[in-house]
């Protein structure tokens, strides 16, 4: 008989376009991340260690206005290395895995959603939950030394904030990609998640294991690599013989091949399937 | 009757839990950690002067710091957590054996696995450094000693995250806190802080048959950090027998 | 009479806020006892408690006399068969037999045998050395009850056995519990939301709802006792009129429906025993032929339709 013709009604609302569908994506991973008490729990207890001391204790200290020595003081504090990459552990762990776990990595791509914007919606939904520890807590510390600053020159500390902003930025996106990949090679979070510390826990012992006979072994140590880019942002010297080129490859090495990699992945199991 | 029931099942737990942690694809891991510590081990030699102290320190960060208590974590938290959350424990739980033996099954064989997994990492890495320097008496003495140290890691470390494996739902993240906050950042901190580490009183314990690098430096009571040890690994069981006991499966 | 094999009083169990029994009170005798209720109602929970892998909240559950809760020497008396699949994929059937058999404190030659017979009984010898990952489900469902026969138990707990089977298999597990009743003399204690499947295997059925047994016994006793509610019969043949005028003057008829072509009656008695005594009698006197005659509620699913308010 095919349809009800009384019960059928079609929906006549309005759909969003297709380019956009993946913010449903990005919506649905930053709710389902907040809800997560182990999450909640670091981020807080980690704001708590690395900003929010740092925010009353430089802004209560006189100063003439927001340098960027303490910017740097803050972002280069091994805590905060330790911290982010609980985060993004915790927040990339099962951003692929539990859709290949459950088997909905198909019914994602059954819809009207092409591979490349379901990525692209779980990449920005976790870096959306890592700001909250890794972006707003550091433009927040250089607003309130600003806001307490004695001296008169406003312009220098808003560009000290805008150096901060783009490390931020540099700081959000650095763990994610690993992350991703990581998650999209099991259906196990568990084991996406210490697999993803552990990637960059053995980088930072390897480097740190070779550093003694050239420094640019200690880029392979992220974070070691993330400080020194915190220096170039700050306009810090760099130690002797470090290769910026290193930099730059290491860098590359760590965003653009893990992507690259959990396209295929998604490729490979869910379309065709 | 109820002894040999209780042996048979102890001995058969332990086997099949140890074929299916070793068969499971997780020794792909332990096997590229071996590769990597091999490399890393195997490079530096040729970039050194000194052969046994570097090989000594390397091994006492790559194996002792890092890759024992991650392994350890990898294999102990998700061990039993696993079984009831595929629920394959159903076959374990339905057993006329008492639970707390059960308990002890699943330690005996993931203590087993692991300190296999960490012979063979240590033995490949100590392999690939000497290989470079050369083999001799002292180099011997030096890997005797790191494996009768992981040995005893494996034991306390596998009474430390199969206890987690039972308790908590994600045991993994309480695994990964205590070691790299507690174990790794708390255990710097000069003080008595590190005496709350298994970390250092292993080190203590390894100092006494380890006599290169900076193993054979640390200080303190063999014999006290030994009984410290035993402490804990029985209490752990003890925790852990009497979690599982009573432990809701449903 | 001998004791009941299972006996909850006031058994209540919850999760949270989630009740799975509440005062939930049941005798199970010997043989094979059907437990019937749809999904959520408290079977599993039930399976649970009897096993000892979860606790009872309050009220008191024996199973053979005793506490199951902590008390993993019982365990050897009872085999489980749950409705969930925990079929190891890595392991042969024979080797999962041999860890089952193990963890029941068998093994050596004793055990090898004691395989053997399991594997004959439950028809899964040809494919005991394949890798339980490639079976079918009938095959897992037969490796599930053949892990739960190992150790010989007195009580067999089979949860939901027929789910997720298709009707051949359905058919010969059906036989194969009354085969081990049977032949083996195990009791038997099996339950489903199918009801016509359950009434194939027993007739001792325990029926649960919402964490509660409504009722329990024989399935034609439990219908026999719900006096209030009026059976449902058809009778098909010729001069069905004349019949239904002589049914209208008997004080246990409560309603009749004649069909257009006067060939099918539905009667509602109140007292079918009654009634069936006298439709002789009656179909002779009016002259009328009697080709078919059924009692349309007769069956598990109406009285469990009753009984929960369907």
């Amino acid at each position: 008989m095919g349809l009800d013709p009384i019960r059928y009604k079609p929906w006549n609302g309005q759909r969003t376009e297709h380019a956009k569908r993946f913010l449903v994506i990005t919506d649905h991973v930053f709710r389902q991340k907040l809800r997560s008490k182990w999450l909640l729990g670091i981020i807080i207890l980690g704001s708590i260690l690395v900003w929010v001391f740092p925010i009353i204790i430089f802004s209560l200290t006189p100063h003439d206005s927001l340098t960027t020595e303490v910017m740097l003081e803050t972002l280069q504090n091994g805590l905060l290395f330790i911290f982010v990459l609980i985060a993004a552990s915790l927040v990339c762990a099962d951003l692929i895995s539990e859709d290949l776990r459950g088997n909905s990595l198909v019914l994602y791509l059954y819809r009207a959603l092409r591979p490349e914007r379901y990525l692209l919606g779980k990449v920005l939904g976790a870096l959306l939950v890592l700001s909250l520890f890794t972006f707003i807590p550091p433009i927040a510390l250089g607003v309130a030394v600003m806001a307490t600053q004695t001296g008169p020159d406003y312009l220098a500390s808003m560009e000290v904030i805008g150096r901060t902003i783009i490390a931020a930025v540099l700081t959000t996106i650095f763990f994610v990609p690993v992350g991703v990949m990581l998650s999209s090679f099991t259906t196990k979070r568990t084991y996406a998640a210490v697999g993803i510390f552990m990637f960059f826990f053995t980088m930072t012992i390897v480097a740190g294991i070779f550093s003694e006979s050239d420094i640019n072994w200690q880029l392979l140590g992220p974070g070691n690599l993330l400080n020194y880019w915190y220096d170039i942002i700050f306009s810090e010297p760099l130690p002797q013989g470090l290769s910026l080129a290193g930099m730059a490859l290491m860098t590359f090495v760590l965003i653009v091949p893990p992507v690259i990699v959990t396209y295929w992945r998604i490729l490979s199991k869910g379309v065709g399937k | 009757m109820r002894t040999q029931l209780h042996t048979t099942g102890l001995l058969t737990l332990t086997w099949f839990s140890a074929k299916k942690l070793i068969v499971h694809r997780r020794w792909v891991i332990a096997l590229l950690i071996a590769i990597l510590v091999g490399a890393v081990m195997g490079y530096f030699a040729t970039e050194v002067e000194e052969g046994i102290t570097a090989a000594s320190d390397l091994l006492n960060i790559l194996v002792l710091f890092f890759f024992m208590p991650i392994l350890a974590l990898i294999y102990g938290a998700s061990m039993i957590r696993n079984e009831i959350d595929d629920r394959s424990i159903t076959q374990v739980l339905t057993s006329p054996m008492d639970r707390r033996l059960s308990y002890l099954g699943y330690y005996f064989a993931l203590a087993l696995v692991l300190a296999l997994l960490l012979i063979m990492v240590t033995t490949i890495g100590w392999a690939c450094f000497f290989a470079v320097k050369g083999f001799d008496a002292a180099a011997l003495e030096l890997l005797l000693g790191y494996l009768l140290t992981v040995c005893i890691g494996a034991l306390v470390y596998s009474a430390l995250f199969l206890v987690f494996g039972v308790v908590l739902r994600h045991p993994i993240y309480l695994g990964l806190f205590y070691v790299f906050i507690w174990e790794d950042f708390v255990g710097s901190i000069p003080g008595a802080a590190e005496n709350y580490t298994i970390r250092h009183h292993l080190l203590v314990v390894a100092s006494t048959w380890i006599d290169y690098g900076d193993v054979a430096t640390v200080s303190g009571s063999a014999g006290i950090s030994a009984m410290v040890l035993f402490g804990i690994t029985v209490a752990l069981l003890a925790i852990g027998s009497w979690a599982f006991w009573n432990k809701e499966v449903p | 009479m001998t004791d009941p094999v299972v006996m909850a009083n006031t058994l209540s169990k919850w999760y949270g806020a989630v009740i799975g029994l509440n005062g939930f009170n049941l005798e199970i005798g010997k043989g094979i006892t059907g437990i019937v209720g749809p999904n959520g109602s408290g079977k599993s929970t039930l399976f649970k408690l009897v096993t000892g892998t979860i606790k009872p909240n309050s009220g008191t559950l024996l199973v053979m006399g005793q506490r199951p809760w902590k008390n993993p020497q019982q365990l050897s008396k009872i085999g489980f068969c749950p409705d969930y699949d925990f079929l190891p994929p890595d392991l042969t059937g024979r080797e999962y037999l041999s860890f089952s058999g193990g963890l029941h404190g068998m093994q050596g030659t004793s055990l090898d045998s004691r395989i053997e017979e399991v594997l004959a009984v439950v028809e899964m010898k040809g494919a005991a050395d394949r890798k339980m990952g490639g079976y079918s489900k009938g095959m897992r469902q037969r490796m599930k009850i053949a892990g739960s026969l190992i150790h010989d138990p007195e009580l067999l707990l089979l949860d939901e056995p027929l789910t997720g089977t298709d009707p051949m298999v359905r058919r010969e597990i059906i036989e194969l519990v009354r085969h081990l009743h049977k032949d083996h003399g195990h009791d038997i204690v099996v339950s489903s939301h199918v009801l016509h499947e359950i009434e194939r295997m027993t007739h001792q059925v325990a029926l649960i709802y919402k964490g509660r047994a409504v009722a329990s016994g024989d399935i034609s006793e439990i219908r026999r006792l719900m006096s209030d509610h009026p059976h449902d019969i058809v009778l098909e043949g010729t001069e069905m009129l004349a019949l239904a005028r002589l049914l209208l003057d008997k004080k246990f008829t409560v309603s009749l429906e004649l069909s257009p072509d006067r060939r099918t009656l539905h009667v509602k008695v109140s007292q079918p025993e009654e009634f069936f005594d006298e439709v002789p009698d009656l179909i002779k006197e009016s002259g009328s032929t009697l080709e078919r005659m059924e009692s349309l509620d007769d069956d598990l699913e109406s009285v469990f339709r009753y009984l929960v308010r369907w």
